[in-house]
């Protein structure tokens, strides 16, 4: 028994023997960028992740760029792998960067579809829709050399919780959205800023002497990465049909729910002598609720109801806690329906069902012919749903509870 | 005799077949054929599970007043010594077919999304003298690995589950009605080709449970045990992947987590879960090998099952070879037609029992 025992567990456990290859006979693509080509249809980068030598002990560790253009990712691994002294292996990759010219063209449908299972890249891998050249993105995302994918996921992630102005959204979800048509998809939009010091650059500038600022005009950013998330792209289907900016972002995460913190700053409009001046507004979610029915015309409706708990962070001295209360519950939801309604909008001006009215839809179909017949994509120019925002001022309850 | 049977209590007994049956349930899944109308599999198939234990429990009953303690002698006593082997053909092809099933997929994933650059061969050249060297030593050792490996599947496949729970969306559920009435029975109906066999070996293995009743009782816990995983575990499936992507998915719960965008430990055990699980395929396709083997030696009263056993790995070894093979249109129309029509070559033994044991009584 014993012997069934072990000899079952170890040679099953032999099967890690299959075509055993050294961890250094491997290049682990990190990242994957997809730009138009001069000569060719494409031009991919990947981005590898660099180990840490012996010699370098800074815990620094880095990354390497390859890149090259090909009429597919086949032939560009092909092309690369004859040039370097290693295999490329795509089972770490977590980013995939597409410049904008290919995701407008519907190229991400020919990256996923033909390649992932393939080249076993898993489908968590998150997309990122560079606004000018992936290459670009992907260099600026590492110009730190912080090239730990892990770490550098986990922040956007933080990013969209702390100030939710970001979107991500895994492989697996745009393949859900293009082969069910129950909603589309939105990735984070990426942004480069060529002229940024990095910290990089700055402790070499400090290493060698110099002013680690001395190019920095007033008003530049300084530090941290190159590349950034600049809002959100839009798809309808594979293609990509439209953009959100940061703050179009935040309502866009509202409307889905997604939403765990944030910030809004607008200008105060309650009236009095603080009328004009600049007020924040911390908001956190209170309740989310969508309600589908249809008509008896047979129109399809949608109700969604957001509760949203708010409390003002920094406003004019002038401004009591009563006339903040006042302009919450009153201006202040107004303002975040107009939000909703106008970044919907913009939404189905780029044919994207983005904040996925579509899976309501389905809800109340009760077979699969019904839900292909019902046609959502072509429903869906004319739909309007309806956006209705409750605020509870969260600082006010604070105030009475202290009393 | 050498049938390498042994002796073999309820947890062993509920364990091997209740192993089996989620195996079958969950890892055999033809993704294009289960989920082609809709998905219902969280209702179909614990349904499918449940139906499969009426015929064992009515060979059971049959067996109880025959006296036999297993299938073969009942099917001795009851048909003769010309008709048993031939009426339990079906049965011995169909557990062969319920052990290729899950490898095949199991082979498929490995070679598709684990290895890299790996053929089929050379991966079941670990996976079938495994399973084989299990099914030789005996329905004792099957039932002791079983006990064993159910604990660390069934945690792997709640982590697995539990682990997805963030990604869990209710519309992805809908449309709830699926393809319909007809659909719905027409697979429950085709499942029970996956679910018939591992029951009736649980008879076939009578003595080594300690009578017909106690099989009976073993096959009833079992599935309902594991009726309940399945519903469990396709559930979470249902809401993690919606039909259509499902439909295009092989063994979606080795993907159940790539839609969390969180980078961990946790969230990378897929390849280390898939092994565990190949484990589980492996004990349950030794099962059902030793019991076609020595269902096959009793009817045709052999003294040895390993003659068996070596004949009906070598057919195991061909079938998830015609099968990880089987982008031939040809094989695809086999895989299509055992699929449709193959619960009735299960039930065949059954049905073949009724009339000739109903006379038997008369007389």
């Amino acid at each position: 028994m014993g012997l069934i025992l072990i000899t079952a567990v170890l040679l099953l456990s032999l099967a890690g023997c299959l075509s055993p290859v050294s961890l250094d006979a491997y290049g682990y693509v990190i990242s994957i960028g997809v730009d138009s080509g001069v000569e060719k249809k494409y031009y991919y980068t990947f981005a590898l992740q660099r180990e840490l030598s012996e010699q370098n002990t800074s815990g620094e560790g880095g990354a390497i760029t390859l890149a090259c253009e090909a009429d597919s990712i086949f032939e560009a691994v092909g092309e690369i792998e004859g040039n370097i002294p290693y295999s490329l292996n795509f089972s770490r990759t977590g980013f995939i960067v597409m410049g904008r010219e290919p995701a407008e063209a519907g190229a991400l449908r020919e990256l996923v579809t033909t390649s992932f299972d393939t080249l076993k890249i898993r489908t968590s891998a998150v997309v990122i829709v560079a606004e000018n050249e992936a290459y670009e993105f992907i260099g600026g995302l590492f110009a730190n050399n912080d090239a730990n994918i892990t770490k550098l996921q986990t922040a956007l992630m933080l990013d969209k919780e702390k100030t939710g102005m970001d979107t991500l959204m895994s492989v697996s979800r745009l393949i859900e959205a293009c082969s069910e048509g129950r909603f589309d998809y939105s990735s984070a939009l990426g942004g480069y800023d060529g002229e940024l010091i990095t910290d990089m650059e700055q402790k070499k500038a400090e290493s060698e002497g110099g002013d680690p600022l001395e190019d920095a005009q007033k008003g530049d950013r300084v530090g941290g990465l190159k590349s950034f998330v600049n809002g959100a792209a839009l798809f309808s289907g594979w293609r990509m049909t439209g953009t959100l900016t940061r703050e179009e972002t935040l309502w866009l995460n509202v409307s889905l729910g997604e939403l765990r913190t944030a910030v809004v700053d607008l200008v105060y409009t309650g009236g009095g002598e603080a009328e004009g001046t600049a007020i924040s507004v911390g908001i956190s979610p209170g309740g989310h609720k969508r309600t589908a029915c249809f008509t008896p015309d047979g129109a399809f409706r949608v109700i969604v109801d957001v509760t949203l708990k708010a409390g003002v962070r920094q406003k004019d001295e002038r401004i009591s806690s009563e006339e903040a209360d006042a302009w919450l519950k009153g201006s202040f939801r107004s303002y975040c329906e107009e939000r909703l309604k106008a970044v919907f909008l913009i939404c189905r001006g780029a044919s994207s069902d983005a904040m996925r009215f579509g899976t309501e839809a389905s809800k109340l179909m009760k077979t699969p012919a019904e839900w292909e017949a019902f046609a959502w994509k072509d429903r869906y120019p004319a739909f309007e749903p309806e956006f209705i925002v409750t605020v509870l001022n969260v600082e006010k309850y604070i105030e009475e509870d202290m009393q | 005799m050498r049938m390498n049977e042994g002796r073999i209590g309820w947890a062993e007994g509920i364990s091997v077949s209740a192993l089996t049956l989620f195996s079958c349930g969950v890892f055999a899944l033809d993704p294009s054929f289960a989920y082609e109308n809709g998905n219902l599999t969280y209702l179909s198939i614990p349904l499918s599970m449940l139906v499969s234990l009426l015929p064992v429990l009515f060979i059971v009953g049959s067996m109880k007043k025959t006296g036999s303690r297993d299938l073969a002698s009942h099917m001795r006593k009851t048909m003769g010594g010309v008709l048993a082997p031939a009426a339990a053909l079906p049965l011995v092809a169909a557990l062969v077919y319920c052990a290729a099933r899950p490898l095949i997929n199991f082979t498929e994933v490995l070679h598709r999304l684990v290895y890299d650059g790996v053929s089929y061969p050379a991966i079941l050249s670990f996976v079938i003298p495994v399973t084989v060297f299990i099914a030789w030593k005996g329905f004792e050792s099957i039932g002791r690995l079983a006990v064993i490996f159910t604990g660390f599947i069934a945690l792997s496949v709640a982590a697995a589950a539990i682990s997805a729970a963030p990604s869990f969306e209710t519309y992805r559920l809908y449309p709830l009605y699926s393809g319909g009435t007809g659909s719905f029975v027409s697979f429950t109906a085709s499942e029970t080709l996956m679910f018939i066999p591992p029951l009736a070996a649980l008879t076939v293995c009578g003595s080594g449970l300690n009578g017909a009743e106690n099989a009976g009782k073993t096959a009833a816990v079992s599935a309902a045990a594991a009726a309940f995983a399945a519903c469990a575990v396709q559930l979470a499936i249902g809401l993690v992947y919606p039909y259509r992507v499902l439909s295009g998915l092989l063994m979606p719960l080795y993907r159940i987590n790539f839609l969390s965008l969180a980078q961990s430990y946790a969230l990378r055990l897929d390849k280390l879960f898939i092994m565990v699980w190949l484990n589980g395929a492996v004990i349950s396709a030794a099962y059902c090998i030793y019991a076609a083997s020595r269902l096959f030696a009793g009817t045709f009263a052999m003294r040895d099952v390993t003659p068996a056993v070596a004949a009906l790995s070598a057919a195991l070894l061909f079938t998830v070879m015609f099968g990880v093979l089987r982008d031939f249109a040809s094989v695809s129309r086999v895989d299509s037609a055992v699929k449709k029509y193959g619960w009735l070559a299960a039930a065949a033994p059954a049905v073949l029992a009724i009339p000739r044991f109903r006379r038997r009584e008369k007389e």
